[in-house]
This record gives C-alpha cells, structure tokens and sequence, in this order.
C-alpha cells in the first residue's frame, strides 16, 4: 500500500498543493498589505486575482506575457483605485460592519460585472512556455521523482518568490513602505510628521491589488479562468494570513503555501468535501488560535 | 454574574431624556401591528396569482430579516452564514416529508446528533471551551466506536459513557454529574433516533408540522454549538468564520448525496401545507367567514406565511424592548462596557444568534413546503442568499424590526425587476444580461452604507427632516436679516 506508488501520488499532490499554495500567499499578503495600513480586513481580495486571470484569458493567447503582465497590472491597479476612493474611504467613518458590507458589495459587483462580460464558464489559458501541438498549445512537463510537473508551476513559484522578496524590500526601504508601515501602527502620530495617511491607504490597495492581479494571470494557465473563483481564493488567503499572523508577510507564505499542501493531500483522500476542507481548518484554526500558529506577538483577535 | 439591566423608570423624566431612552405611548406600539393586520386582510383581494406567489416571498424574506436584524442590528454581530440555517430548516422539513433516509445512514446519523447533543450540553453545563471542549467531542466520538466496536449492551454502554465522561469532567475540573449527564443524555438521543426515529426517518412521509418542529430543534442545535465558538470572535474574523460555517455547510447539502439528493437531483415533491385541514373546524370557519370567502392554495398560504411573520414581529419588538434587548444594545455600543457593568456578554450574544437561526429555519421549512413549488437545490442556500439576506437588513435599516419588513420587500421587488429585465432580451452593447443579482446587490449594498447607513426609510425621513430644519433656519435668518 505504502509502496512507490503512492509515494508518487502524494508527492504529484505535494506538488500542486505548492502551486494553489503560492497563489493562496500572494493573496495572504494582499491581505496583510491592506491590514496593515488600515486595519480593514479586504474582502475584494480574491476578485483582485479574479481579474488578472480574466486579462489573461483575454490577452495571453493573443499578444503574449510582455503585453498581458502590464495591462493586468495597470487593470489591478484601476480596481484597486476604485475601490480604495469610491467605496473604502467613504465609508471609513463607519464601523467595522460597514466596511465588511461595503467591501463584500464590491466584491460581488465585480464578480457580476466579470460574468456579465466574460460569462460563466471556465475558460482555458494557454501556458506561458508551452509548446504548439495539434491540440493547441500544452505544457511543457517535468518528471520528477515520479510526479509530472508543468513548467507553469515553476513559473507560479518564481513569480510568487519574487513578489514576496520584492514586498519585503519595499517594506524595509523604500520611503513609502516605512510611511506606510508608520501610518498602520498609529495614523495619528504618522499625521503628525506630515505623512498623508489617505494617500498611504489608496496606495495600499492598488498595491494589494496589483499583487492580486499578478498572481492571476500568474496562475490562470493553471486555474483557468472563472468569474466565481475570486471567492474560493479570497477565502484560502485569508485562511493562509490569520495561520500566518495577519500583517505577518512571512508568516503568510509560509502558511499560504503549507495550506495549499494540506487541502491537496486531504482532497485525494476526502474527495467529495475537497472544498470545505480549507473553510474546516480557517474555524478550527479561528477557534482555537485566532493569533495565528505562526505569529510570534498575541494580536488582539 | 448577570446582572438586571433595568429600564429607567418613566416617572419623573424629561420629553427630551424619554425620547432619548425610546419611551412611547403603548399605543404607538399597537398600531403598527393593527396596520398590519389590516394589510394582510386587504392585500390579497387586489393580489393576482404573480402577486400572492411575491407577497409569500415577502413574508419568508421578512422572517429571514427579522431575525438577522435582531443578530446584526442590535446585538452588532455580523452573519454571512445565515443562508446555512435556512437551509437547514428546508432540507430538515424536505427530507422527514419527502426523502427516506438510507438504513446505513442512519446509525451514523443517531451518532451524530448524539454528539451534537452532548457538545451542547458539554458548553452549556460544564462551561467548557478552546481544547478542553475539542477533547471531549473527540471523547465523546471514540466512545461511540468503542461501543459499537465491543457490542455492548445497553446497560453496558450507558455505565461506559457515564464512567468515562465523569473522570474526563474531574479532569478538566467541571463537577463529575456533569460528565455523567452529558455522556447519559448522549447515549440517550442516539438511542431514541436510532431505535425510536427509525422508521420514521427510513419511512419518510412525515406530517410537515413536525418537519418545521425538527427543522427548529437542529437548527437551534447547530446554531449554539456553532454560535458559541464563533462569537468570542469579533469584527473581521467573525464575518469570515460565520462565511466559512455557510460554505461548509452548502459545501454538505451539495456533497452528501445520500441524504440531501446533492446538486443535480435536489429534493423534488414536497408536500404543500395543509394549513385549514390542520385547523379544528371552528376555528377554520371563522378565519373564513372574516376573510369573506373559501381558503384553499396560495391563499392558505398566505395567511399561514404571514401569521408567522406576525409571530415574529412580535417576538422581535418584545425582546427588542425588554432586559435582553437593552443588554444586547449594551453589547453592541461597547462589549467591554457592557461586560464591566455585569452584562453575561456572551450569554446574550448566544442567545439572539440561536433565536435568529431558528427564525431563518421556520422561513427555511416555509420556503421548502411552498405551495405549487416543493423543490429545493442547494444551490439556493449558498453564499449568494446569505449575502441577500444582508441586503434586506441593510436596506430596511439597521436596528429597526418593522424596516426588515420593508428591506424584505423592496429586495424582492428588485428581484422580480431583474428577472423580467433578463428575461426580456434586452441587450446593452452587444452583451446579454444575465445574473445581474450580484451588480445590482453590490451596489446597493456599497450605496446604502454610504449614503444611508441607517436604511432607506429611516435615512431618507432624516434627510427630509435636516432640510426642513435648514430651510426654515435660512428663513428665520432672512427674516432677521429684513427687519
């Protein structure tokens, strides 16, 4: 039973749970990113990613990566914009029930608008290196210790260890992420030596947002692109940033791609409630250490 | 450790203090009640058949909004799962009237709501929470095993659950009955579904009355369980756990094909309610001679939806006016305040969660068993219907029993809108529109809590009345300025 077998099986699952894995960090950190400049909890954030899968669905086969990676980026940072000045900041005054329904209002509109003008059906990406063959374009494989794995999931891995290595920078030295760190550990006091708080928030979200449209055409080829998978992925991240410590980068990949694995593994087991495995961990993990597993300081919950 | 939070006495009190503290002439208490009777006597003479179908639509989302407004507008708890006890109460009401439960399910099943019972009890007597109440389900599951895998006999296996639970509720220092009642009270509900339930829930076909009753008692199950873990959680978490609880249990109506029928099948003919059947004779006999005329179909069912609205509603203004809701407005101005003055916060917090589950499972049963429909899917009681019912609370306003009312409405006027809209080709550069729900809803929902936060009735009386307040306020100024 333990046999080569399935030690190749689980390794091919180890290996895609790493793939849904890095997508589930990157919109980790989105969250932390958005938390840790203005303590509101994005629930948009899936749908960030939702729309980069969908601009690579519509521009990857067409005009390539070197077209499709800008425009995805410049399209998440126009949401992200949007949401930041037309819903967020209005409704800042208000409590945090507001701004859960603010934020689920535009995610749901944008979940609409997307099946209104791309429909409802899953729709196929051509990987980034593939190769043309009579059925169009495939993947290249990789064998490895019994497990087939695309060169598409080394792409998510790379770009996702590039993303999280480019925000720990800006983070720790660029003049805007010390300001932004500065305007989440006390708005006040960060007004006071002249930072524009309200600037640190929208620039914040078209961050978040950018990130989240990355990982989307990052992983389209994967995925493929569907209106409704923003929910699914908003979800796992969050899962993945309250593990991790929300606020916590590091501890959000880690636990981002640690999730990813879990829910694979168990899903070849329990196949029929592959879905709610995440959701079963998100409230053991809620009731049991809403600090998060990895988080060093205890959080207020 | 509670303590009564007493209203002020009326007495010697100030206008200004005694609207501040919301004392009214009772009569303005019964009026919108007799209003509403009155309209539930008059609307269906000018409904036609689309008409009565909407307004037994109204009265389902009304309950729906009654009692997630009690949970959101008063007590301040977010729940985007609420489309998780709906579903309960239909699938519950569906299943005992419609589909048999498979015989190897069953075992299983009394197991189940065996643990469930036990949890419950482990929480509500032994207060226990966080690991030590991990450790005793999981105790609570092996024991079953251990039982079923030794065969015991009764007298057996009610001495092992007894013995068990009391050294495990010494050892998480409870007092030692209380181990022993829940390992009895265990044993006993497997026992009773299993020996007792049996053949009516390998039968099916029971009396949709009793369809309701259960969906009410597992609903209220579930929901203290549940509710007493997620609601030590606060703001952003509590909304992603209660989302997370909803998804998981879609994630089963869809899934457990044995019991729910899963997506593709659904449970098709349930039976209507035989409301004036069920009713003894006098009493059918009057409700007929004061409606003017024989009460049969939709008609039935009207009065039958919107009596339970009318229960509801009175619920709803009572609790809203008595210690509970002063508590739970305690609890949703300031927790910690609250909890310093002596309010069980989390008691209170239990309770109206519990109480508004059970409201969403008596719409679930009323939606279940409606009549000319009898079909669900567990596709309407995903995440989409819980977000709607935040939508109906959002627009009748927050913290207002009689706006759920108008929040139930307009949101099943909007909907009706949009179908008819889809429906009608309609095409706006090139692109059909189809599923416009999610848009529309999003948009209101952002705009509302923008503009109104306090709902559209309440908002725009506000509104209507600050503007009337500046314009005379100019006139007096003008008239000032004239003389």
């Amino acid at each position: 039973m333990f046999g080569w077998d399935w030690m190749s099986q689980n390794f091919q699952l180890v290996m895609s749970g790493i793939t849904s894995g890095c997508v589930y960090a990157i919109v980790a950190i989105g969250f932390s990113v958005i938390y840790n400049s203005t303590q509101v909890i994005n629930f948009a954030q899936g749908e960030f990613v939702m729309i980069g899968a969908m601009v690579a669905a519509v521009l990857l086969a067409k005009f390539g990566l070197l077209v499709a990676f800008p425009v995805a980026i410049l399209a998440g940072c126009l949401v992200g914009l949007l949401v930041a000045l037309f819903v967020l900041i209005p409704a800042k005054k208000g409590s945090v029930i507001t701004l859960i329904i603010v934020t689920i209002g535009a995610s749901i509109m944008f979940k609409g608008l997307a099946q209104l003008f791309w429909g409802e059906s899953a729709i196929p990406v051509p990987a980034f290196t593939g190769v043309k063959t009579a059925w169009g374009i495939e993947d290249r494989t990789f064998h490895i210790l019994g497990a087939v794995i695309g060169a598409q999931d080394v792409w998510v891995v790379a770009v996702t260890a590039l993303l999280v290595l480019g925000m720990y920078l800006f983070f720790k030295y660029a003049l805007v992420g010390k300001a932004m760190r500065a305007a989440a550990m006390n708005s006040t006091g960060a007004r006071l030596v002249g930072i524009n708080v309200r600037r640190m928030i929208v620039i914040s979200f078209v961050m978040a947002s950018a990130l989240g449209a990355v990982a989307g055409v990052t992983v389209a080829p994967v995925f493929y692109a569907k209106c409704n998978m923003g929910m699914a992925l908003g979800l796992n991240g969050f899962c993945a940033a309250v593990l991790g410590g929300l606020g916590n980068f590091g501890g959000g990949v880690v636990a981002g791609i640690l999730l990813g694995i879990v829910e694979k593994v168990f899903g070849g087991i329990w196949s029929d409630y592959r879905e709610a495995i995440s959701f079963i961990i998100l409230l053991l993990i809620l009731f049991v250490r809403p600090q998060g597993l990895i988080a060093r300081k205890s959080r207020k919950g | 450790m509670s303590v009564n939070v007493e209203a002020p006495s009326s007495g010697n009190v100030t206008p200004v203090a005694r609207r501040r503290i919301g004392y009214q002439n009772p009569v303005w208490h019964l009026l919108p009640f007799i209003l509403f009777v009155i309209g539930c006597m008059i609307a269906p003479r000018f409904a036609d058949e689309k008409g009565m179908t909407m307004l037994i639509y109204i009265g389902i989302n009304a309950i729906l909004a009654i009692g997630l407004n009690l949970l959101m507008g008063y007590a301040g708890q977010i729940s985007l799962g609420h489309a998780a006890f709906f579903g309960l109460g239909a699938y519950t009401s569906a299943i005992l009237t419609v589909r048999p439960i498979p015989a190897e399910v069953i075992p299983g099943f009394s197991v189940g709501l065996g643990v469930m019972v036990g949890t419950a009890l482990l929480i509500s007597l032994g207060r226990i929470a966080g690991w030590k109440l991990g450790a005793g389900v999981v105790l609570l599951i092996m024991l079953s095993w251990i039982v079923k895998a030794l065969h015991l006999h009764a007298v057996g296996f009610y001495g092992v659950y007894a013995v068990v639970m009391a050294v495990y509720a010494v050892l998480v220092k409870a007092s030692w009955w209380k181990g022993v009642v829940t390992g009895l009270m265990t044993v006993l509900t497997g026992c009773y579904c299993f020996s007792s339930l049996r053949n009516v829930l390998a039968a099916g076909g029971a009396s949709p009355w009793t369809g309701i009753v259960a969906g009410i008692v597992l609903t209220c199950v579930v929901a203290y369980l549940i509710g007493g873990q997620v609601l030590r959680l606060k703001g952003h978490y509590l909304a992603m756990a209660t989302l997370g609880f909803g998804v998981i249990v879609e994630v089963v109506f869809r899934q457990w094909t044995a019991v729910t029928g899963g997506s593709s099948d659904g449970i098709v003919g349930i039976p209507d309610i035989q409301v004036m059947d069920s009713l003894p004779g006098f009493v059918r006999r009057a409700l007929e001679f004061m409606v003017g005329h024989k009460l049969d179909g939709p008609q039935e069912y009207f009065y039958l939806v919107w009596g339970l609205v009318f229960v509801a509603l009175l619920i709803a203004v009572n609790i809203v006016r008595s210690r509970v809701g002063r508590a739970m407005r305690a609890v949703h101005g300031s927790e910690v305040a609250a909890e310093s003055l002596g309010v069980d916060t989390e008691r209170y917090k239990v309770q109206v969660f519990v109480l508004s589950a059970g409201l969403a499972s008596v719409a679930g049963s009323l939606y279940a068993h409606n009549a000319g429909i009898g079909y669900i899917n567990p596709s309407e009681f995903g995440l989409m219907t819980s977000i709607q019912m935040v939508v109906m609370v959002v627009v009748g306003g927050m913290a207002s029993v009689w706006g759920a009312l108008i929040g139930a409405a307009a949101i099943q006027a909007l909907k009706t809108w949009l179908i008819t809209i889809e429906r009608t080709d309609m095409r706006i550069f090139g692109m059909e529109l189809k599923g416009l729900d999610p848009i529309v809803f999003g948009a209101v929902l952002i705009v509302i809590m923008i503009v109104l936060p306090q709902g559209v009735v309440r908002g725009l009386a506000d509104l209507a009345g600050a503007s009337w307040r500046t314009i005379r306020k100019r006139k007096r100024i003008m008239a000032g300025r004239g003389s």
